[in-house]
């Protein structure tokens, strides 16, 4: 008979959480989804009469203190996974039931552990090792084991009288029925899986859709239930040592080929490119050394790689010779080329993307930004550095005199005292910083120095007068 | 030098005006302006109020009524020079509001074109192309009367655009005039006026950017300042402007619609006539002399007043009301008179209640004569629709209420202003408790996880403040119409309403009151509709034909008072509340005039006012009752010397402290708004050296003015409570002489009242009263009486089954055999669909041909059953159906549990709010799960100040406004309802149970003052996991 074990962990992402935050037990802790309910609650939140699926607000005024956290799926679905690679070692068939279970298939384990005590004991080691709060059963199927460890039924064990009168026994609210089913039944007087599975199939089949049927000819193991157990996990990382140690680094050049070829063929293969590889430097004496080279466009053509790389080790100084190179991609992603058209004429040339990836190599990225136009009134917000080829305020199609007001080219970080005469040929503009300073608001005025050069100028409520840009 | 601002936007403009218009003429007055327009867009809901302040502050101002319009590009103010350009005016708004939905605009050429009285000041837009073509087209249609309006905002570029607008000055010879464009009375609004903005575009202040004004420059600014930026012949053309400008609103006269009076007639005599025919109604027996000269004297106070019109209109409505069969009831401060008895308006009768008709309505007093009419509310809609069909929309419309930011709403817009979170404004919402007492929300904002000392959460207090007040949008009043002789708009603009077919004028109550304009009050009142159920109930079933003043005229009874005093006084009119019931066994009202008093005096103005206890010992003769004067004993001896009602307030200011009628009118208005604007203090000197002066100790002075502030927005004319009275007192014989009737009726008029159908049905089952469950047969689908069992019995009506559409409904009534329905099949060929037989199953409504309710589900879940093929061969061969229908029957039953009694009460709640069988506390009690609770009957045998517990279904949470800190929680149990008082420490140290608990056990401290019998609570268990799908839902803090 086929045996399963379900893992149900209730508070994936707020456990995960407080295993790297210290000092937060004390602290009542809930995660809530979008509709302000608590899905996640940890043992102090627990000890201030929270319960799980309570309104925001009643949380609140019964634990002022609470902590709130948004729930996110795609990070709880991450946890889950790096549960599942860690049980691997130990156990075989793994299959994620998201987004908090864990489904385990025992027969072909027990062979190996001969018997489910001592494999229980393995698991268990680990299961408290990785410090999740869990829910545990064994069932006939899948669904059985999963709906014993939604009550905390705890059986390990293969005796399938007793997994079967426990699953008899279970209320329907730890089944896999949708909300609106589940209070069907209840409104027939039927709360027990029991007394569902008591009722003929085909008078089931006159009064229900094929879901209910699908799932409890799954959950009593006559329907095949399909299971995608996971893989371990992919990336690259590839180790070399060199066949005779390397001093000058332009030379690294030609095994690293090696390597970013082997990376090529792998990516091309997935289809996949990656955004950022690790490369690290091994020397005898000093520690290793490791750089980060990053295409901001993404990448998996070897030539490509090799010139973002040689970038970098350009202007790097060997400490001492390298003896090995090791290639690290932890994360592969998707194709994602901009189509370009058949007939464009920048075919040939670089795209803005590779031309940032080869400014940000040369000169570091903290020195490649971009300029971009605020909404906003006072100068010094009107426009402002960002990251490189970033949007900023598009002026709408405002025509004529309405339109944007005129500005310096040049505008001084801070504005300097006036210490020249100058004749003042348009203003005053006034400028209130916002509703809270009227004190602080200045008038500006367009004016022109001895030599001719155009000043943009202000005074202030106090009558002192500064420059803050030239015109061109 | 002579400036006029003729351009001024106030609060009214919603969302881009930063000030209200009072403030703007304030602060224009003191600038030293010579006038100001206020010129809200599209709009003249500021003026009035910008009136009464220039004529109550005296300002040295002239005040210009006016708007700005905006067309595509066009921008343009109209100004009014003559009362005929105000209903030109008028006319253009009413056109253009009427076109668009509630609060936006549709202005068209044609409205400009028509325009042939107003003055026009242009605003070019600076798009050439449209500027010239406007220019062009208003040149043409409107020269001598158009200007083009310059303004100066120090905004960039301004310099070519000053010279751009010579140019087309010069093109077309059009002279210029300075403007301010003013949104603001002060620079400092600068704030607030950024965060209208942002609330008006719907984003937070850090988006808006450029969008927002660059500057302060949109204030009301110093003469200096202007003489500075403007050429002095543009300033001086805008006096010019000015003085030309000679309407005032003043010469507004309100024209009542003339055909209320027959040819030949005039307005005095008809009435004259008609309350001459009244009376032989009224006093069968002939008019008492003393009634008589009153009528006299009445009738010669309207007539001095010029009121006759508006009798004569309330006459009209309540003769249509008469003629359909709808019960009203006239009250209000005209209403309790000889001449409205005699109308037939009210049923008080003048013999009942020393009425001293200028008590109400006084020539001192210079207030506009107030009648209110309730209709029942069901059928009120038909008074309205009469009106609109008599005088046309042209004619009548409903007076607007201005929605104001309240504290919640300002808290709301404003953070979203400044950017926090919504989830987080939600919260601090639902957690800022205003009402308590020992720390402020600015303070408590801090507690609930905003830092204090933010720059954000300074801010955030600061707007939220200077918010609360200003108008958000107009809505329409409960129910006041104005009906003029001619067209409306031609007084005040007319637009459109969110309900459709409605239409509201663009000034509120207390402009119409400022104007001198009268309204009318078309009330609903749910109490009329479940009297007038009940007199038909009983016409049908008993033969007895009732009227109001009939019952009325049957004088007081003392077996009904007997009901009144022993609090049983579930679903009566407005002594039915907890506050109400628990003081009725205290006063012991005996006769009419004592339930006047009993209404007005549980209310948080007498309560806050200390006026309750003084009273009740002087009734129960524990307190000497005295007076400082003769005068004040005049005001004062009907209610043993201690003010309950709002016209004894205002009579004492009138008589005590010299306050002459006008004064005592103005006082009346600040109590009013008390809570709101602080008006009431600069009244309190007054009020108390007037007060000494005439000899008054300060004791008695400063308790009178306490008690005033006490009042308050909350006190109670007697006006009024006159006329609920005679309601309160015809609900309560008609509940005594005719209960099962009077429930069936209240049960048919809901929503209304405070108390749930299994309340009602609760208290009628208290009242050996027999009720039948709801039936697919049995039932229709109001409630109704039926002669079996004997004498008669309550038969639940469809309606109470949750939900079952009213469509399906009818349909099952409409095919029900005579001998009623034998199977679910003939249901589903009457077209019921499958909710609405889902929804009778849950209410247990097909028992009678499908079993309980888990039986007849499993049937209607059967799909072969509902398919039409399956259902025709079952019409055609009776024979096997009959064996078909019977077999599966059979069988299923075995295949199903049956339900359980606390299934079968858990259903019935969930299915219809309420069970006739076993209250939920009584199955809980026999399963053991209550020990040692006492029930609420047996709290009676407890002795005061001893331990009790008491456990029940929590039906309300009340925390009332005059109570600082204590919640009233109502706990109903198999035998009735009690009363605990929860501390706020008490509450605070057990919040889940306090806060979550549906199913609640006290133990605490039984306290009994006479009758009244409360448990303070000290500890809360939560039973509600004893009933996990309980759903009967209790109504928390009303």
């Amino acid at each position: 008979m086929a045996l399963f074990l379900y893992l149900h962990f209730p508070s994936l992402q707020l456990d995960n959480l407080q295993l790297s935050a210290e000092n937060s037990q004390n602290l009542a802790i809930a995660v809530v989804d979008q509709q302000h309910q608590l899905l996640q609650l940890n043992q102090s939140a627990i000890n201030a009469g929270l319960k799980l699926q309570m309104g925001l607000a009643s949380a609140a005024a019964l634990c002022p203190d609470l902590q709130l956290l948004p729930y996110q799926s795609e990070q709880q679905l991450k946890v889950l996974n790096s549960a599942a690679q860690q049980l691997y070692q130990l156990s075989g068939d793994i299959a994620l039931d998201p987004p908090a279970g864990l489904i385990l298939r025992l027969d072909g384990m027990l062979q190996l552990y001969s018997g489910l005590a001592p494999y229980w004991q393995a698991l268990s080691a680990k299961l408290h090792e990785l410090a999740y709060r869990y829910q545990y059963s064994c069932g006939a199927t899948p669904y059985a084991a999963k709906c014993l460890a939604y009550q905390q039924a705890a059986l390990i064990t293969n005796d399938a009288k007793r997994l079967s009168a426990a699953l008899h026994a279970s209320p329907l609210t730890a089944t896999e029925l949708t909300a609106p089913l589940q209070q069907q039944m209840a409104r027939l007087g039927i709360h027990t899986l029991g007394q569902l599975l008591a009722l003929p199939p085909a008078e089931l089949a006159r009064r229900f859709d094929s879901q209910l049927l699908s799932y409890l000819g799954r959950l009593r193991g006559d329907y095949y239930h399909a299971l995608e157990y996971v893989q371990p996990e992919s990336g690259f990382s590839r180790y070399l040592e060199l066949l005779y140690d390397i001093s000058d680094s332009a030379v690294l050049a030609r095994p690293l080929v090696k390597l970013l070829q082997q990376l090529e063929q792998q990516l091309s293969r997935a289809s996949c490119q990656c955004h950022q590889l690790l490369l690290t430097l091994f020397f005898r004496d000093n520690p290793k050394l490791q750089l980060c080279i990053g295409s901001a466009q993404g990448e998996y053509k070897a030539a490509a790689w090799l010139q973002l790389c040689q970038l970098q080790l350009q202007n790097l100084t060997l400490p001492e010779p390298v003896y090995g190179l090791q290639l690290d991609v932890n994360r592969f992603a998707g194709q994602q080329r901009p189509t370009e058209g058949l007939f464009a004429q920048q075919q040939a040339s670089m795209s803005a993307l590779q031309l940032l990836s080869l400014l940000q190599a040369r000169l570091g990225r903290a020195a490649v930004s971009g300029l971009t136009l605020q909404n906003q009134h006072l100068p010094e917000q009107a426009s402002q550095r960002s990251l490189p080829l970033v949007k900023g305020y598009v002026v709408k199609g405002q025509a004529g005199l309405a339109a944007l007001a005129l500005r310096p080219a040049f505008l001084l970080p801070k504005p300097q005292p006036l210490t020249e005469a100058v004749t003042i040929s348009q203003g005053p503009e006034r400028l209130c910083p916002d509703g809270w300073q009227l004190g602080a608001q200045r008038d500006y005025y367009i004016g022109r120095n001895r030599q001719g050069q155009w000043l943009w100028l202000f005074r202030t409520a106090s009558q002192q007068w500064f420059v803050h840009g030239w015109f061109s | 030098m002579d400036y006029a601002e003729l351009f001024c936007q106030s609060y009214f403009s919603f969302l881009q005006g930063a000030s209200s218009p009072q403030e703007l003429v304030t602060q224009a007055a003191a600038l030293g302006y010579q006038a100001l327009a206020i010129t809200d867009e599209c709009s003249v809901a500021g003026v009035v109020r910008a009136y009464r302040a220039v004529n109550e502050q005296q300002l040295p101002l002239q005040l210009i009524v006016g708007s700005v319009f905006m067309l595509d590009k066009l921008q343009l103010v109209l100004l009014c020079p003559t009362k005929a350009a105000y209903s030109e005016l008028g006319r253009v708004i009413t056109n253009a509001r009427r076109r668009s939905s509630k609060g936006d605009y549709q202005l068209t050429e044609w409205d400009l074109m028509s325009v042939s009285h107003c003055f026009m000041l242009w605003l070019p837009s600076g798009d050439q192309e449209s500027d010239q073509y406007w220019a062009q087209w208003l040149q043409k249609y409107h020269a001598g009367r158009l200007w083009l309006a310059m303004r100066r905002q120090l905004s960039h570029n301004e310099q070519h655009f000053i010279d751009y607008c010579q140019q087309l000055a010069g093109q077309y010879q059009l002279t210029q005039v300075s403007c301010g464009a003013v949104l603001m009375h002060r620079p400092e609004r600068l704030a607030l006026q950024h965060c209208v903005s942002a609330i008006r575009a719907g984003k937070p202040l850090r988006e808006l950017g450029r969008e927002l004004l660059s500057n302060a420059e949109r204030a009301l600014r110093p003469l200096p300042k202007l003489a500075k930026l403007f050429p002095q012949s543009w300033l001086n053309e805008s006096s010019a402007i000015a003085a030309r400008c000679n309407f005032n609103l003043s010469e507004l006269k309100y024209q009542y619609p003339a055909e209320l009076v027959p040819a030949g007639q005039s307005a005095s005599s008809y009435l004259r006539q008609l309350v001459a025919q009244g009376s032989k109604i009224r006093f069968a027996d002939g008019v008492p002399p003393r009634v008589q000269a009153l009528i006299d004297k009445e009738l010669a106070l309207i007539s001095e007043l010029k009121y006759e019109y508006f009798f004569l209109t309330i006459y009209d409505l309540v003769q249509f009301a008469q003629q359909r069969h709808i019960l009203y009831q006239g009250r209000g401060s005209a209403a309790n008179s000889v001449v409205c008895y005699c109308l037939q308006i009210t049923a008080v009768d003048p013999r009942q209640i020393q009425v001293l008709f200028e008590r109400f309505l006084s020539k001192e007093r210079q207030e506009p004569p107030d009648i209110d009419v309730d209709f029942e509310h069901e059928r009120r809609e038909e008074v309205i629709q009469y009106l609109y069909q008599k005088y046309g929309r042209e004619r009548a419309a409903l007076v607007a209420t201005v929605i104001s930011y309240r504290f919640k709403s300002a808290l709301r817009d404003v953070g979203k202003a400044l950017g926090l979170p919504v989830s987080q404004l939600d919260f601090l919402i639902k957690n800022i408790q205003r009402r308590n007492p020992a720390s402020s929300w600015q303070q408590q904002l801090g507690t609930l996880g905003l830092d204090s000392n933010s720059q954000t959460s300074r801010q955030l207090v600061q707007l939220v403040d200077e918010l609360r007040g200003f108008p958000r949008h107009l809505s329409q009043h409960v129910g006041g119409f104005v009906i003029s002789e001619g067209p409306l708009y031609e007084l005040v603009p007319v637009e459109n309403a969110a309900m459709a077919d409605r239409t509201v004028i663009q000034w509120d109550k207390d402009d119409l009151e400022t104007l001198q304009l009268l309204k009318v009050d078309v009330l609903a009142l749910g109490m009329l509709t479940a009297i007038r159920k009940c007199f038909k109930l009983v016409q049908q079933h008993y033969q007895r034909s009732l009227s109001i003043a009939g019952i009325n005229a049957l004088g007081d009874d003392q077996a009904v008072y007997q009901l009144i005093q022993k609090a049983d006084t579930v679903g009566l009119f407005q002594i039915e509340s907890r506050a109400q019931m628990s003081m009725l066994p205290r006063l012991k009202p005996a006769c009419y005039y004592d339930l006047v008093v009993q209404i007005a005096i549980v209310r948080p103005g007498p309560i806050q006012g200390d006026m309750v206890h003084p009273y009740l010992k002087r009734r129960n003769g524990l307190e000497p009752v005295s007076y400082p004067s003769a005068a004040v004993e005049q005001v004062l001896s009907r209610t043993l010397g201690v003010p309950i009602f709002q016209e004894q307030v205002i009579a004492l200011a009138m008589v005590a402290a010299g306050f002459s009628g006008g004064e005592a009118d103005q006082l009346r208005r600040a109590m009013a708004s008390w809570q709101k604007t602080g008006e009431l203090l600069q009244f309190k000197d007054k009020l108390i050296n007037g007060m000494q002066s005439r000899g008054y100790q300060l004791e008695f002075a400063e308790r009178i003015y306490q008690q005033i502030c006490g009042f308050g927005e909350y006190g109670f004319p007697e006006s009024h409570s006159a006329s609920f009275a005679v309601l309160a007192y015809v609900s309560a014989w008609l509940k005594h002489y005719y209960p099962a009737a009077f429930y069936t009726a209240l049960l048919n008029s809901l929503p209304m009242g405070f108390y749930s159908p299994s309340q009602l049905l609760q208290d009628a089952k208290r009242h050996q009263v027999v009720v039948l469950p709801v039936c697919v047969n049995g039932s229709q689908w109001d409630y109704t009486l039926q002669p079996q069992p004997q004498p008669y019995a309550i038969r639940l009506g469809l309606r109470q089954v949750k939900g079952l559409s009213a469509a399906g409904a009818a349909l099952l009534l409409q095919h029900r055999p005579l001998a009623g329905y034998k199977e679910l099949q003939q249901l589903r060929q009457a077209g019921l669909n499958s909710c609405d037989l889902q929804a009778l199953a849950s209410a247990n409504a097909l028992a009678a041909i499908s079993g309980d309710r888990y039986n007849s589900r499993w049937q209607l879940l059967d799909k072969q059953q509902s398919l039409p093929l399956f259902s025709n061969q079952q019409t055609e061969d009776v024979s096997t159906v009959a064996a078909v229908a019977e077999q599966p029957a059979h069988y299923q039953s075995a295949l199903l549990p049956a339900p359980s009694e606390m299934d079968e009460v858990l259903e019935d709640y969930a299915a219809t709010g309420l069970s006739l069988q076993q209250h939920p506390l009584a199955l809980l009690r026999l399963a053991g799960k209550l020990p040692r609770s006492t029930t609420v009957a047996g709290l009676s045998a407890v002795r005061h100040k001893s331990p009790v517990r008491i456990s029940g279904l929590v039906t309300l949470r009340q925390r009332p406004g005059t109570a600082a800190g204590v919640t009233f929680i109502s706990l109903e149990d198999e035998t009735g309802t009690a009363n605990v008082v929860v501390w706020l420490a008490t509450a605070q140290a057990q919040q889940q149970a306090f806060l979550t608990a549906q199913i609640l056990q006290v133990d605490g401290i039984l306290e009994r003052e006479g009758e009244v019998t409360h448990v303070i609570a000290g500890r809360l268990t939560d039973l509600s996991s004893e009933l996990t799908a309980f759903v009967s839902k209790s109504r928390d803090f009303h």
